[in-house]
């Protein structure tokens, strides 16, 4: 994380777990029209079929069956909790660079690929799209301070299964440190509408095995509550509800079929993709939805 | 070491301060900056044992410094110097004095003042010097300092406990002045003694426990200068009630002869005022309806009764008040002795010049008894001499034929005075004289006037005016007398001369009897006895001593003595007795002049041999005054009070522990070992400062090192 650019990051993390990777077996990409449809203001002119408006003197935008062999959003949890860190990098630090990582590596692959950030709301929407430039532009969206108060899932979960027309791969990035009332509804929807959901969630080691020894003024980063907390003394209560927490997003998920993958800040990036790729792999080996 | 302000150690408590502060640490140093707080929930700050200091060294520091400064506020001292100050000071000498008197005796007093007497004495350490007097109208010593000192300071206490035990209050008055006289005499001599020895003033005081009563007597103080050296502490001790009423016998009116007379005095802070008096005989006997009678507080009222005829003895008894130990008058005698005089001579009455005129008013009317006297001319020559005549007095000559007769009437006891009024009447009276045949008196040649003098003080007779305030007979001037001649009165006694030698009273035993002889008559043309007033006391010693005792006793009261002269005939040695009113008999030795033991109200009997007399002794009514004397009056005869909140043993204390801190503050001045102690608290906090220093930048180095390496 001693790297600044992003950008950069994320291709060595790339390269570093690629190399240990089969390439994919499919490249599968083409550039096949589908339909035209009427131009309207707004839309890129660009897409302007002209040969056809010089038939039909009529303005019909080209659109094409997308030439990546999958779409992928990556919801990307910004709130304060995120910013959190024991070491020297936050949750969001390495939330940032498993997002980079991923759209950096689909790119690679000629995926489209789409970001949604979020605190208690949607902070930025791109569209997963798969063209020079799109990627700069996830980086720099994912380059902004998060600036929220809080985290709420329910909002942004329901706001991108609204927006996510098309079929893809949702990767929700978050340390799901918030209530998870409805949590399970939004997965569904997101399932129901044909999209394949991956839950990475973030969490600090601090935050895993609570290793405070002496009694200090707890301030929760978001909305910078302060409470006084003997750890030795809630240690046992705070590991019982951090496992009650972390067992029902286990239960959700493992219930919607959603590989779930909980990463710790001090795990290394590149084994964590590695492992999840490989494991993506093999499930699709073994048939499993795309 | 000693601290000035002891209680200011208590701030060592503060150490627990760092402690805790130390432990505290542990809770908020800080804010901890956490992703949510949806797990945790606020616990109190605690400290458990497994609360470690981590800093035994910095705790130390702090904890010494704190006890350092709490030692230096609570001002210490260095002991060995002040023992030798104070305790050398602290030696005291103080006597206890018990009032036992009669209003002791009222309920719950006694027992109340034990108590304070036994506080007072275990309060003593082993170097102070005590004494307890017990008092009422004398002073008694229950433990003088002498024994004091002497005993085991552990059996000290034990013993006066049970000499304690053996004292009661008794019927006597209180006579508080000679009390004080004598403790503080003694506690002066005790002084003299220690100055020799040691050069330290000992503290003295004199501890009075009393009832402090109005009736006190505190006369004796008047001429006493009471000692500077010497204060005096008061504990009163109250009794519940405070209505008292008293009795006392007046002497009878000269209207109502056959009335009684008794003063009934009710206390100052008495509550009530209503009485009643009741007449008893010696058993208890009511004789008479109760009589109530109405006396306000404070004052006193004069009632007349009418004796029950035919009794001897008999009771008083008031009722009404709170106190009984003064509401028994007893009464002896009431019925009036009738006595006789013969009178041989040949005067008128009425003549002013002649014996006989003085001599009838010589014995006035009382109550107790009546004089007849028997005219010349009822004494017939051939009429003999009645025995039961009390007294013969025979003017200038005797007849011849009267002389047998006074011979047998004075060998069978009686008395014969004789006045020789010229020096032929004496020749007369010769043989009962004198036995030598040549007796003769001359008529003296007197030079203007001759005067009484060597007077016979011991002789009954006499007796009467042995105190100086009486015993001047000079101012009798006798212009004649006759010459007795000395040689030839053989055995006869001369109680009185002339001062030109020769003898003025003469008495000579004659069997049971004596004959008195007067050299000079008391008629203003011999002399000037008569128009004296050593006249009628004179002639009534001499009647009542005819009467084989006095008449009239004097009124007793507890502690009153008895003098047995006027019982005595000269030369008699007859024991006598007293039966006291509880049945018990004191024998008298011959050589006995005073009758001391009358310590019981009632009505003692005197068995004198020959006959008896009975005489009553009663409280003194002095002790009736039960309200609470101001001490101002004792101030007022110079005796220095100690301060009045200091007069309780525990305000005796207390004054001793403030003069004993004065000087704890001096020498603690002196020392001034609250200076090191500051000095060295802040020299320990600039040492607690660098080290706290030294091992902050230790670990704030030790932190940065291991924060990039983790990072790392």
């Amino acid at each position: 994380m001693r790297i600044k650019s992003l950008e950069l990051r994320a291709k060595i993390v790339v390269e570093g777990f690629q190399n240990g990777l089969n390439r994919s077996p499919k490249h599968g990409f083409s550039v096949e029209f589908t339909e035209y449809r009427q131009y309207s203001p707004g839309d890129d002119p660009r897409y302007l079929d002209w040969k056809l408006f010089a038939r039909s003197d009529r303005h019909y935008i080209k659109l094409f069956e997308d030439e990546t062999n999958l779409r992928c959003h990556l919801l990307v949890d910004l709130s304060k909790s995120m910013d959190f860190g024991s070491g020297t990098y936050s949750k969001a630090d390495y939330a940032r660079t498993l997002a980079a990582t991923l759209s950096f590596f689909l790119s690679n692959q000629r995926d489209a690929t789409g970001l949604l950030t979020f605190d208690e709301s949607v902070r930025e929407y791109i569209p997963a799209r798969f063209r020079p430039g799109h990627l700069r532009r996830i980086m720099v969206a994912l380059e902004r301070k998060p600036d929220g108060r809080s985290t709420n899932l329910q909002h942004p979960l329901g706001q991108a299964a609204e927006r996510l027309n098309k079929r893809g791969m949702v990767v929700l990035i978050s340390d799901l440190l918030a209530p998870l009332d409805q949590f399970s509804d939004h997965l569904t929807f997101l399932r129901t509408r044909g999209h394949e959901v991956v839950v990475f969630q973030v969490l600090d080691p601090e935050e895993l095995d609570f290793p405070f020894e002496k009694p200090a003024l707890f301030e929760d980063v978001e909305s910078g509550q302060e409470i006084y907390v003997d750890p030795e003394s809630v240690r046992e209560s705070y590991m019982e509800k951090l496992q009650a927490h972390l067992d029902q997003i286990d239960t959700t998920c493992s219930r919607l079929g959603i590989p779930f993958r909980r990463v710790s800040t001090a795990d290394p990036l590149e084994h964590v993709l590695g492992e999840f790729l490989r494991q993506r792999m093999s499930n699709k080996a073994r048939g499993g939805t795309r | 070491m000693g601290f000035l302000s002891g209680w200011f150690i208590a701030g060592i408590a503060a150490v627990a301060a760092p402690i805790l502060f130390h432990m505290i640490r542990r809770t908020p140093s800080g804010k901890v900056p956490f992703s949510t707080l949806m797990f945790l929930q606020p616990s109190p700050p605690r400290i458990t044992k497994r609360s470690r200091i981590d800093q035994w060294p910095l705790l130390l520091l702090r904890a010494l410094a704190l006890t350092l400064l709490a030692l230096a506020f609570a001002r210490p001292f260095l002991r060995s110097v002040e023992t030798n100050v104070t305790e050398a000071a602290q030696e005291r000498q103080i006597a206890v004095l018990l009032d036992r008197s009669a209003s002791m005796q009222r309920a719950g007093v006694w027992q109340d003042a034990q108590l304070r007497v036994v506080d007072a004495f275990a309060a003593a350490t082993d170097a102070d010097q005590m004494a307890l007097y017990a008092f009422d109208n004398r002073t008694e010593a229950i433990m003088t300092f002498q024994e004091w000192k002497e005993l085991e300071p552990s059996t000290r206490r034990e013993i006066l406990v049970q000499r304690l035990e053996k004292i009661t209050p008794g019927w006597g008055s209180t006579d508080l002045g000679a009390a004080l006289v004598l403790a503080a005499d003694d506690i002066e001599s005790l002084e003299m003694e220690g100055d020799d020895k040691s050069e330290t003033k000992a503290a003295s005081s004199v501890l009075l426990i009393s009832d402090i009563q109005q009736g006190s007597a505190i006369e004796s103080l008047q001429n006493y200068e009471w000692p500077d050296t010497i204060e005096l502490a008061v504990q009163q001790v109250a009794a519940a009630g405070t209505t008292n009423a008293g009795l006392e016998l007046m002497a009878q009116s000269d209207v109502d002869v056959d009335q009684v007379r008794v003063r009934v005095s009710n206390a100052s802070d008495s509550e009530s005022e209503e009485f009643t008096i009741k007449w008893t005989d010696n058993d208890g006997e009511s004789l008479k309806e109760p009589q109530p009678v109405y006396v306000a507080p404070g004052r006193s009222r004069i009632v007349s009764f009418e004796p029950p005829s035919g009794i001897g003895s008999s009771q008083l008894i008031l009722a009404g008040d709170a106190h009984e130990f003064d509401n028994k008058l007893y009464l002896d005698r009431l019925d009036a002795t009738e006595l006789s005089v013969l009178y041989l001579g040949k005067e008128e009455e009425n003549d002013p010049e002649s014996l006989r005129f003085y001599l009838t008013r010589a014995f006035p009317q009382t109550p107790s008894r009546t004089v007849r006297m028997i005219p010349p001319q009822i004494n017939d020559v051939d009429t003999p001499i009645d025995p039961t005549i009390s007294m013969v007095v025979v003017a200038n000559q005797v007849e011849g034929k009267r002389l047998p007769e006074l011979r047998k009437y004075m060998q069978d006891g009686g008395t014969v005075l004789y006045v020789a009024q010229t020096a032929d009447g004496v020749a007369t009276v010769a043989p009962l004289l004198s036995d030598n045949q040549e007796f003769a008196a001359v008529e003296a040649d007197v030079k203007e006037y001759a005067l009484v003098e060597q007077v016979d003080y011991t002789h009954p007779v006499f007796a009467p005016f042995a105190d100086a305030q009486f015993a001047d007979f000079t101012r009798i001037h006798c212009w004649k007398h006759r010459t007795l001649p000395t040689s030839a009165l053989g055995d006869a006694r001369i109680l009185a001369r002339f001062d030109d030698g020769d003898p003025a009273i003469v008495e000579k035993s004659l069997g049971r009897g004596r004959l008195l002889v007067f050299a000079t008559g008391w008629q203003p043309s011999d002399s000037q006895l008569a128009l004296s007033t050593k006249f009628v006391p004179l002639m009534n010693g001499i009647l009542e001593q005819a009467e084989s005792g006095p008449m009239s006793l004097p009124r007793m009261q507890i502690g009153d003595e008895l003098r047995l002269a006027p019982f005595r005939s000269p030369g008699q040695t007859k024991r006598f007795a007293v039966t006291k009113p509880d049945g018990g008999v004191v024998e008298l030795k011959d050589d006995d002049q005073l009758f001391t033991e009358t310590s019981d109200p009632g009505v003692y009997e005197l068995d004198t041999g020959d006959g008896s007399a009975r005489f009553a002794v009663n409280v003194n009514p002095d002790e009736t005054d039960t309200s609470v004397m101001p001490l101002e009056q004792l101030e007022s005869l110079g005796v220095k009070m100690m301060d009045i909140n200091q007069s309780d043993p525990a305000n005796i204390a207390a004054a001793e522990a403030r003069e004993r801190q004065l000087k704890i503050q001096e020498l603690e001045k002196q020392q001034k070992l609250w200076r090191w102690l500051v000095i060295a608290a802040i020299a320990l906090l600039f040492i607690e400062t660098w080290l706290a220093g030294r091992i902050a930048s230790k670990q704030s180095t030790g932190e940065a090192t291991s924060l990039q390496g983790g990072t790392a």
